[in-house]
């Protein structure tokens, strides 16, 4: 009776406490990626007949990321909309999941010989998982609630399976829970793509948890057999594919700054970077900013790459080895779970460099690494592990330490943007963040002085992209407007004055200035002359070169916030011109031409969008903007 | 072994009750920057981080004390506000925790060496024992020392361990051990030190003291053999740190004597009083004299050599007769060796070379454990050998000597007046004591005061009694400079007619050309500066000429530096001036928390947010343990008050 209720007792109280240590992390800001996925859930307020549409809208993955889109719809619908309501079913969420990781530590342990004190040692490592400084920047940054609904259905997938596998040992084989498991893997990917790694996670769980215990001996072989064959199968399909599209990879990086062989030696620091900040963190380096990481070019060449890539080579080994020892496999299983958890975005993609929250999932492999040592104590010499258990729950405490000073720090925005700095003196996104904050509370030279140290960042770092001239000049004129002291003719006509070829890059930038001519946050700005300095750069010959599609249509929106329609019809010309069959730009079109009586162009762009009307390619929103021109 | 529960409890019970009567006594000295003064404190207890930065607000220790300062949080939770009743309730109940642990430490001690005793009887020593160290006098001035819980928990974590490892050894002693078994102790050994040293840093002190019961009652006894290499090994540990200390006081010797800079007294000098006032405590332990007790003991005759006091010479001597006495007779008499080493290691951190104050009673909350549960056997020894002396008439004897004490010194710990009045009775030549008492009876007259009462006669007489005890003080040391401070800020409010006999601010300011600052003066003269920017002590203008002195003599003094940062605030100079001597302290001590947080002050006052920005960054770049992280989220949430939140 005690031990039936402890568990559940103490795992309460646990998450009371969890939730109270993230609580103040309500109070904090948007961030980084929110804007651009979130923002435009703000229209959903005026079309609530359009959930749907944003539901499927979003563009951050292949699958498009359903689920957590569903839950910021719903939450819009439902609730008030604001950042802390986010930020309250995010910390949800992860008190969710920590229910999760309790359920599959408890289960997992079932299947071992002779456990009796079953809730204990889950308890405990739960506790690690839970109160991890590590995972701040996953639950307060709201949009990760697509990695941490990827980590939910993952979890659950090995939940169900753990109890499809323990139907099969109890002789009563309940097909029931592989569907569970089945679907749920299926809704993990609906949140994010990197919940295709529940596969290998269960092939792992299978091998080297599990064991393929079983009642008939012919199962446990069947399993056996499957297992294997899938991994090794598996293996050698990765391989194959590795080997057949490593160049398109290579080609891949080619937007990136990094190559793909810096990205994967990179990766074997930023690996061991991540394990350290899960079990020893060093809390002022912790945060959302890490385009300062350092990125090697030659593997021999620094002894933190051979040391880190030799120790990676020699784990993976101890980790095969393990195959012998039935004890082994077990301590084995949590750092694979760790690597395979990794498989995705910590090797050949060309994704960023270093991001915390990607270990969400990943690190229940090193609270899981925890377990299996204290289980093995337990076993082996049963006198030591109460005394290890209190230091563990010291060490808990230790880390429910440092989370609340890192929530207390993400719970203001100041806060955040200055330990960013603090932290990452070298990272330009800290330094732009910390620049935005300065201009936001009316300092133009404390905002300019960290723009152009963000800019000298992003110079010296692989891992920031080399950002533009013309966009650093293009951030000084949005901050300084922010900050109610707009630049003068001379202070921006720098803007082309480097790189005339390619003045502008990032289109983020140009939208905010778009956004602060509408709010009427800068009056005094010489915004015609500005314009008229963009048109000398872009419009003086027909060079669609010059720039990109979308920047062209941001040129477009700022030309046409300034009604200056030849402009913005010659910016969004060029816009299709790279990019004919994009739609918002042929409603942009549309809209210049009509204004400067273009008839035929208007008959011809109404014509093609009708026809993707008719083969169902327009949205309910692009449909009714069409119909305003259609109709009048 | 422990049979005598119930007796306990009745023990337990009866120690309370004795105490009741201090419970109501007054925040006094150090619970003042610990406690009351400390802003971390008052926190909001529905905040997660503001606990932890609660936790860690002491800045007494290098490791900030943090369980302790939890505890601290944790009254304040509870009684909504820091109150001297809530935190001595608690503090009494961690020494009625601490006596079951002395019960347990004495039943194992005894169960181990006085193993032809039957079960009820040693149970019975080490209740008699516990009950001596739970009715000593001498421990008042911890339990009902507010601050002093930094003593008692970790006196608290010691014992745990100590219990722990006595356990353990008897049964190693008998049986041998299995190395899980070994290991299993260690890491509870662990546990207990980890807590001792975090709630104060001598709690280190635990290491050695394993030690100590070691080679004086185990002496390498192991599995019913006798182990050479154990017992070597044991007396190697015991001198381990004596040989580390000479290695550091012989390469590193400015490690241990910058800190005598503010002393008045030099490191041998310190070390040879220490032997004089070891003998003292040890006499208040066995015969306890309240009439010589008190909080201060600044009073001490310091000795200069071994023969001035010549009582130096014979503490020595004494002293070298007990080690002699020790190492002839260890194995004929292990409980007179346990405590001998079990009281000179349990002071050795602060009675020893460091450069602290000579006296304070609370340092023997651990080290009397020992002592006592040597008293506890041995009397029952002797009442055992020598049947003249009735066990029960001796027992009684002394446990009614110790009750009636202990209640007489908590019922004087119970009232500040009293406590102070008592206090400057027992010890005339203490400048602290007479500070206190005048600082009271003011207190009380202003008190009056403000409720109209002060036409009243007696709270006439306490304004006159303050002032007296302040010229007694300023008689002691005529360079003392919270007495010249203190009779300067008197007449200039309260006696306007005496100023005309005594210039005190002129000789405030012969006093800073000569005299050694200590630790305790950098209060008096923080007291001068507030006074002054409350406009309690005339013109500011005048405080330039005495920091001034003092900066001439002392240029590197940050807190100086700080101080006349203060002052130029008060004479109203430019604010450049100002930020520019802020800019000169930091690079004087860089990582200074306390300059960051003027820097922020200063420059958001100057209207420059930039700067305020700059320091707010430096204070979170310098403060690598985020201790000031709340305040800096208060002060973003209300801006506008930043000056007031630093």
């Amino acid at each position: 009776m005690y031990l039936r209720l402890s568990g559940p007792l103490f795992l309460s109280l646990l998450l009371l406490f969890a939730g109270w240590v993230y609580w103040p992390g309500i109070q904090g800001p948007s961030l980084l990626d929110d804007m651009s996925s979130l923002d435009v859930l703000e229209r959903l307020e005026e079309a609530p007949d359009q959930a749907w549409e944003f539901i499927n809208g979003n563009k951050s993955g292949v699958l498009g990321r359903r689920i957590p889109m569903a839950s910021f719809v719903l939450e819009r619908l439902w609730g008030d909309g604001s950042v802390e309501t986010t930020k309250r079913v995010n910390i949800a969420i992860h008190l969710f999941n920590g229910v999760l990781v309790y359920w599959l530590f408890r289960l997992l342990l079932t299947f071992c010989p002779g456990e009796r004190d079953s809730w204990s040692l889950p308890f405990l490592c739960t506790a690690i998982w839970l109160l991890a400084p590590l995972q701040v920047s996953t639950v307060l940054y709201q949009v990760q609630r697509m990695a941490m609904l990827a980590a939910t259905f993952s979890l659950l997938s090995v939940i169900a399976y753990l109890y499809w596998r323990r139907s099969i040992v109890a002789g009563n084989v309940r097909w029931v829970f592989f569907g569970l498991a089945l679907l749920a893997g299926v809704m993990g990917l609906l949140s994010k793509e990197n919940a295709v790694t529940v596969v290998p996670l269960l092939l792992i769980t299978e091998i080297y948890w599990l064991q393929f215990q079983s009642k008939s001996e012919s199962v446990g072989l069947a399993l056996k057999r499957l297992a294997f064959g899938l991994t090794v199968g598996g293996g050698l399909l990765v391989l194959w594919l590795l080997i057949s599209r490593w160049g398109a990879l290579e080609q891949m990086h080619e937007l990136r700054d990094f190559t793909l062989k810096e990205r994967i030696l990179t990766q074997l620091i930023v690996l061991w970077d991540y394990v350290r900040q899960f079990f020893i963190p060093d809390v002022s380096r912790l945060g959302l900013y890490h385009d300062d990481v350092w990125v090697p070019s030659m593997f021999w060449r620094q002894i933190e790459t051979v040391v880190a890539g030799i120790a990676w080579v020699s784990a993976i080994s101890l980790c095969l080895l393990a195959l012998r020892w039935p004890v082994a496999r077990r301590l084995a299983f949590g750092p694979l779970f760790f690597l395979v958890g990794h498989s995705l975005e910590s090797t050949v993609w060309p994704l960023e460099l270093y991001f915390e929250h990607r270990n969400y999932l990943p690190s229940v492999g090193l609270a899981m690494f925890f377990l299996s040592m204290l289980y093995m104590v337990q076993s082996q010499w049963r006198a030591t592990i109460r005394p290890l258990k209190c230091w563990t729950l010291i060490y808990c405490l230790w880390l429910a330490m440092l989370t609340t000073s890192q929530v207390t720090i993400w719970s203001n925005q100041n806060l955040l943007a200055l330990q960013h700095v603090v932290g990452h003196p070298e990272s330009a996104r800290a330094n732009r963040d910390l620049a935005h904050r300065m201009a936001e509370l009316g300092v133009v030279d404390g905002a300019l002085d960290y723009s152009k140290r963000a800019y000298l960042a992003a110079k010296l770092h692989k891992a920031a992209s080399d950002e533009h001239y013309g966009d650093f000049v293009l951030r000084n004129i949005a901050l300084a407007c922010i900050a109610g002291k707009p630049l003068s003719q001379l202070e921006f006509r720098d803007l082309g004055s480097v790189h005339a070829n390619r003045p502008l890059g990032d289109i983020a930038t140009m939208k905010v200035v778009v956004d602060l001519y509408y709010a009427e946050r800068c009056p005094e700005f010489q915004w015609n002359l500005f314009a008229g300095h963009l048109q000398g750069l872009y419009l003086l010959e027909f060079d669609a070169s010059l720039a990109s599609a979308r920047m062209f249509s941001a040129l477009a929106a700022l030309a046409n916030a300034l009604e200056r329609w030849e402009d913005a019809y010659g910016y969004t010309a060029r816009s299709l011109k790279l990019n004919p069959d994009d739609v918002q730009s042929m409603l942009m079109q549309l809209h210049f031409s009509s204004i400067l009586n273009k008839g035929s162009e208007v008959s011809e762009l109404k014509n093609r969008l009708l026809a993707l009307k008719e083969k169902d390619k327009l949205s309910r929103s692009e449909e009714d903007t069409l119909a305003f021109y259609t109709e009048s | 072994m422990l049979v005598r529960i119930p007796l306990l409890l009745v023990l337990l019970v009866s120690v309370a009750l004795l105490y009741l009567p201090g419970l109501s006594g007054p925040f006094i000295f150090d619970d003042g920057p610990a406690i009351t003064g400390n802003p971390h404190l008052q926190f909001d207890p529905s905040v997660a981080d503001e606990w932890r930065t609660a936790a860690f607000s002491s800045a007494s220790g290098p490791l900030r004390r943090p369980i302790a300062m939890l505890t601290f949080a944790g009254n304040y939770a509870i009684s909504a506000g820091i109150t001297p009743l809530g935190i001595k309730l608690t503090n009494l109940f961690i020494h009625l925790a601490c006596g079951g642990l002395v019960y347990c430490l004495a039943g194992a001690v005894f169960g181990y060496c006085l193993s032809t005793w039957s079960n009820e009887e040693r149970s019975l020593a080490a209740l008699f024992a516990a009950g001596l160290w739970l009715l000593s006098p001498l421990h008042v001035s911890t339990v009902l020392y507010s601050v002093q819980r930094m003593a008692q928990l970790t006196t608290f974590f010691v014992l745990m361990g100590l219990v722990v490892f006595s356990f353990a050894r008897s049964r190693w002693a008998q049986k041998g051990a299995t190395l899980d078994d070994v290991v299993a102790n260690l890491l509870w050994l662990s546990l207990c030190l980890f807590l001792a040293v975090f709630s104060k840093e001598n709690g280190a002190l635990l290491l050695w003291l394993i030690v100590v019961l070691e080679v004086t009652l185990f002496n390498g006894v192991w599995g019913g053999r006798d182990s050479r290499i154990l017992r070597w090994l044991g007396y190697f540990t015991l001198c381990l740190p004596l040989l580390l200390f000479s290695g550091l006081a012989l390469h590193a010797p400015e490690y241990i004597v910058a800190g005598y800079q503010n002393r008045e007294f030099s490191m041998v000098e310190r070390a040879l009083t220490q032997l004089r006032v070891l003998w003292q405590y040890l006499g208040w332990l066995i015969v306890p004299d309240i009439n010589a007790m008190g909080f201060q003991h600044d009073d001490i005759d310091i000795s200069r050599s071994w023969f001035s006091p010549v009582t130096t010479a014979m503490a020595g001597a004494a002293w070298l007769g007990v080690l002699i006495f020790y190492f002839v007779f260890r194995n004929r008499y292990p409980l007179f060796a346990m405590a001998t080493l079990f009281y000179l290691v349990g002071h050795s951190l602060e009675s020893s070379f460091w450069p602290l104050e000579m006296v304070y009673e609370h340092r023997n909350y651990l080290p009397s454990v020992g002592i006592y549960i040597a008293l506890g056997g041995a009397l029952f020894l002797v009442t055992e050998r020598a049947p003249i002396f009735r066990r029960r008439i001796v027992v009684g004897l002394f446990i009614s000597v110790f009750s009636v004490a202990l209640l007489l010194r908590a019922f004087v710990w119970g009232d500040a007046l009293r406590l102070n009045a008592v206090n400057v009775a027992n010890h005339p030549a203490s400048s602290r004591s007479h500070y206190f008492m005048a600082e009271t009876a003011l207190q009380y007259y202003d008190e009056a005061r403000s409720t109209g009462h002060q036409a009243e006669e007696s709270s006439k007489a306490q304004l006159l009694q303050a002032r007296q005890h302040l010229e007694l003080m300023y008689q002691a040391d005529p360079q003392d400079l919270a007495a010249l401070f203190m009779l300067y800020y008197m007449d200039q409010n309260y006696f306007p007619q005496l100023q005309a006999y005594t210039d005190w601010f002129a000789l405030l300011l012969e006093a800073s050309k000569v005299r050694t600052l200590q630790a305790s003066d950098y209060n008096s003269l923080n007291a001068l500066v507030a006074c002054f920017a409350a406009s309690a002590c005339g013109d500011a203008a005048k405080l330039g000429e005495i920091l001034d002195q003092l900066l001439l003599r002392y240029p590197k003094s940050v807190e100086l530096m700080l101080m006349r940062y203060r002052y130029l605030g008060l004479i109203e100079t430019t604010r450049a001036a100002r930020l520019a001597l802020l800019d000169d302290i930091q690079a004087e001590s860089p990582g200074t928390l306390e300059v960051y947080q003027m820097q922020i002050v200063a420059r958001y006052e100057a209207g420059d947010l930039y700067g305020t920005m700059e320091a707010i960054k430096s204070l979170l770049d310098g403060d690598e343990g985020r201790y000031q992280l709340t305040t800096l989220k208060r002060l973003f949430g209300a801006s506008a008050s930043i000056a007031t939140d630093l």
